[in-house]
């Protein structure tokens, strides 16, 4: 079957997105990518810490990956305009997740100054796919902006509490013509499940994996998970009646006047 | 990008042939569905569905309830002139026409608003035909600025304008705009608009977003049944609904279903449309668009307009003339078609009261300018 | 001369380039990019470009992130 996911033009093999924050171990994230099958992956970006450099990332990254580094730490448009730019010089190519949070609290994304990151990433060249809580005027403006697909959350980032935000999100499917990938919140495959039989484009996890007890385990069920939630969404809903016989019909008259020669 | 577009794209497609494949089981999967693609529109308007329509009704039944609750808007239109330069083949307005021309006087408009006005409607349909030299747009204005002293919405049904001249009018106090493509099918269009600027299909197509541009608040659209195959003109006429509703999140978006009257003149209409098509048609688009709002005009008979309150309509005009004048004037002067229903506006709101049913006649009234938006940030094209 | 790096105030030799900081690390090159008062620096002009007292210079990598 044709099903593919494609985005800003690029054909995407994998609708499962995969974070890699929170790893015990940076030698576990290629273990984990390959069990879930997973071609995005997030990373993030901060200044050097000269005490303890640690690891390149980068050597665990699988080439065939598509790396998608977040604007994890920007609490403005001019921050996460600045992060991207620092991103693209990696030389790891043009995608970025736009995440803007000045709540503190909750980390729930500022919508606002997303949009304005996206109109100027778009204008250079990004590939921008915002983090953003699901509202649809936010999401329109989003999409007029040059956003390549939207990233709404389920529930608050790492609180792996399911899809909280259903009806908002189910809202955003319909309505917005890119792809609508469930970003945050996303704790059991189950969830990942229930968001592709919404008619989610793909799911982003990372702390799901990532605290499990065995990540790479966690990794395949949740590639398993997303594919025969998709599967389920492409296959259509079963015709389950919601109505009733009805015991006064409604187009009776119909055939009454057709009797009388129409 | 505009709905042309979208048109173009759509006549690329077999619409015919996807009618022909539907099965009894994808109309029973599409009406257990809540969430409608334009494909699943089409299916419940294919030949397929037509064993399904009680099963349509009930489910549209339940969709107007619940975005409308037991409610019907009454409007009145209001024939301003009746010059035109057009030679629509179906139209008794045709200018091949002889019959006799004229258009208001603002002394004949504010009688027309007072008579009209004791009827206890607010909501006002004004019409001309399409003649920039008798009706000009300042004619218009003029007639709006003293229809607006009697009336909370002056929509408007006239020939096509540019988005300036919109902006125009609503500035004068137009809230809707009703434009008819009357044929979707572009060939079909340009047979039976021979001359005149209407010929323009493109120009014609495109208003009602161009309406939306300049900041209308409510757009009314619909093809003409009758003129071609009804199922793909009601397909197209519901996808440039979904297409305005998407665009313009903020404006209310209604389809009208006008069926072919006879009128003055011999042309008879080459597909014409039974009242189980009309009913087919209403329901498949409720389903489609279960906020839009569906008008259905005097054009069609009491006993139908009483059974279809139920099935989907939200607005009704009522105590209709389609003569010049013709709220005033007995004089039994010609009119663009003929009535059907002809109760006057005591008699249709006692009738939609017995039917369980609330007629509206005010659901707007136009603060001026101070309900515009103060903080504007990336537009929504 | 006295430069900031990555926000702490450091001593550094006269002259040093761009890339002279990196090797005194021993950071490996592809792995960082580098900001010199808030400007991106291309890779290229690393080697070439010269500090000046006061500046202010930050070095950033990629890390785990979700």
């Amino acid at each position: 079957m044709d099903d593919k996911l494609v985005i800003a033009g690029r054909q995407v093999t994998s609708r499962l997105f995969i974070g890699t924050g929170k790893f015990a171990d940076y030698s576990l994230i290629p273990q984990v990518i390959k069990a879930a099958k997973a071609q995005v992956v997030t990373v993030a970006l901060r200044r050097v810490d000269f005490d303890n450099p640690g690891e390149n990332m980068l050597d665990y990254l699988p080439k065939d990956v598509i790396i998608m580094p977040n604007t994890s730490g920007a609490r403005s448009a001019a921050e996460a305009v600045r992060i991207a730019r620092i991103a693209r010089e990696t030389g790891c190519g043009d995608w970025v997740k736009i995440e803007v949070i000045s709540d503190q609290k909750y980390l729930l994304p500022d919508n606002f100054e997303t949009i304005i990151a996206i109109e100027i990433l778009a204008k250079e060249g990004f590939v921008v796919l915002p983090y953003m809580s699901p509202d649809l005027m936010a999401a329109k403006r989003m999409v007029d902006a040059g956003a390549a697909a939207i990233m709404p959350l389920g529930a608050p980032i790492g609180t792996n509490r399911g899809i909280k935000t259903r009806e908002l999100v189910q809202i955003l499917i319909s309505e917005i013509d890119l792809p609508v990938i469930v970003d945050a919140g996303i704790g059991r495959p189950s969830e990942a499940a229930e968001a592709m039989e919404m008619g989610a484009a793909a799911v982003l996890v990372n702390t799901a994996i990532a605290t499990a007890e065995n990540p790479v385990l966690m990794a395949k069920a949740f590639g398993q998970a997303v594919e025969a939630g998709r599967g389920a969404y492409l296959a259509g809903p079963g015709a389950t009646r919601h109505f009733a016989e009805a015991s006064s019909p409604l187009t009776g008259f119909l055939r009454r006047e057709e009797k009388v020669g129409q | 990008m505009t709905f042309y577009d979208e048109i173009v794209r759509l006549g690329g497609m077999d619409l015919a042939g996807f009618l022909e494949r539907v099965t009894p089981s994808h109309v029973t999967n599409v009406l257990a569905k809540s969430d409608l693609q334009s494909q699943d529109f089409l299916a419940l308007l294919s030949p397929q569905a037509a064993p399904f329509l009680e099963d349509m009704a009930q489910a549209a039944h339940r969709l107007t309830l619940q975005h409308f609750g037991r409610t019907i808007l009454l409007y009145t239109p209001l024939y301003l002139s009746n010059y035109c330069v057009n030679q629509c083949v179906y139209c008794g307005f045709n200018a091949t026409n002889t019959i006799e021309r004229r258009k208001l006087t603002l002394a004949e408009v504010e009688l027309e608003a007072k008579a009209i006005a004791e009827t206890g409607l607010q909501h006002l349909l004004i019409l001309t035909g399409e003649s920039r030299q008798h009706s000009p747009i300042s004619y218009i204005r003029d007639c709006v600025s003293v229809l607006r002293r009697y009336f909370s919405s002056i929509s408007i049904e006239i020939y096509p304008l540019s988005a300036d001249e919109y902006a125009d009018l609503i500035a004068a106090g137009v809230d809707g705009l009703t434009i008819y493509q009357e044929a979707y099918e572009e060939k079909v269009y340009s047979l039976l608009h021979p001359k005149g600027p209407k010929r323009d299909y493109r120009f014609r197509l495109e208003a009602p977003e161009r309406g939306g541009q300049a900041g209308i608040r409510a757009i009314n659209i619909g093809p003409l049944l009758g003129l071609h195959e009804w199922r793909s003109e009601v397909f197209k006429a519901g996808v440039h609904a979904a297409y305005l509703q998407n665009r313009f999140p903020d404006i209310e978006i209604s389809v009208s279903f006008p069926r072919m009257r006879p009128q003055f003149g011999d042309y008879r209409p080459g597909f014409p449309v039974s009242d189980r098509d009309l009913v087919q048609s209403i329901l498949a688009l409720r389903l489609f668009l279960p906020r839009a709002g569906i008008t259905i005009s005097t054009r069609e008979r009491k006993e139908l307009r009483d059974n279809l309150v139920k099935l989907g309509v939200t607005k009704m005009s009522a105590g209709s003339s389609t003569a010049i004048g013709g709220h005033t004037d007995a004089r039994d002067s010609i009119g663009q078609f003929e009535i059907s229903d002809r109760r006057s506006v005591d008699e249709m709101r006692r009738g939609i009261a017995h039917l369980g049913y609330k007629p509206i006649l005010k659901d707007w009234h136009d603060l001026g300018r101070e309900g515009k938006k103060v903080c504007q940030t990336t537009p929504i094209s | 001369m006295r430069v900031r790096i990555n926000g702490e105030v450091e001593e550094i030799p006269d002259n040093s380039s761009v890339e002279d900081v990196l090797t005194a690390r021993k950071l490996l090159r592809g792995a960082v990019v580098i900001e010199l008062n808030g400007e991106i620096v291309k890779r290229d002009r690393w080697a070439g470009l010269r500090l000046n007292s006061d500046d202010n210079l930050e070095l950033i990598r990629m890390i785990g992130g979700g």
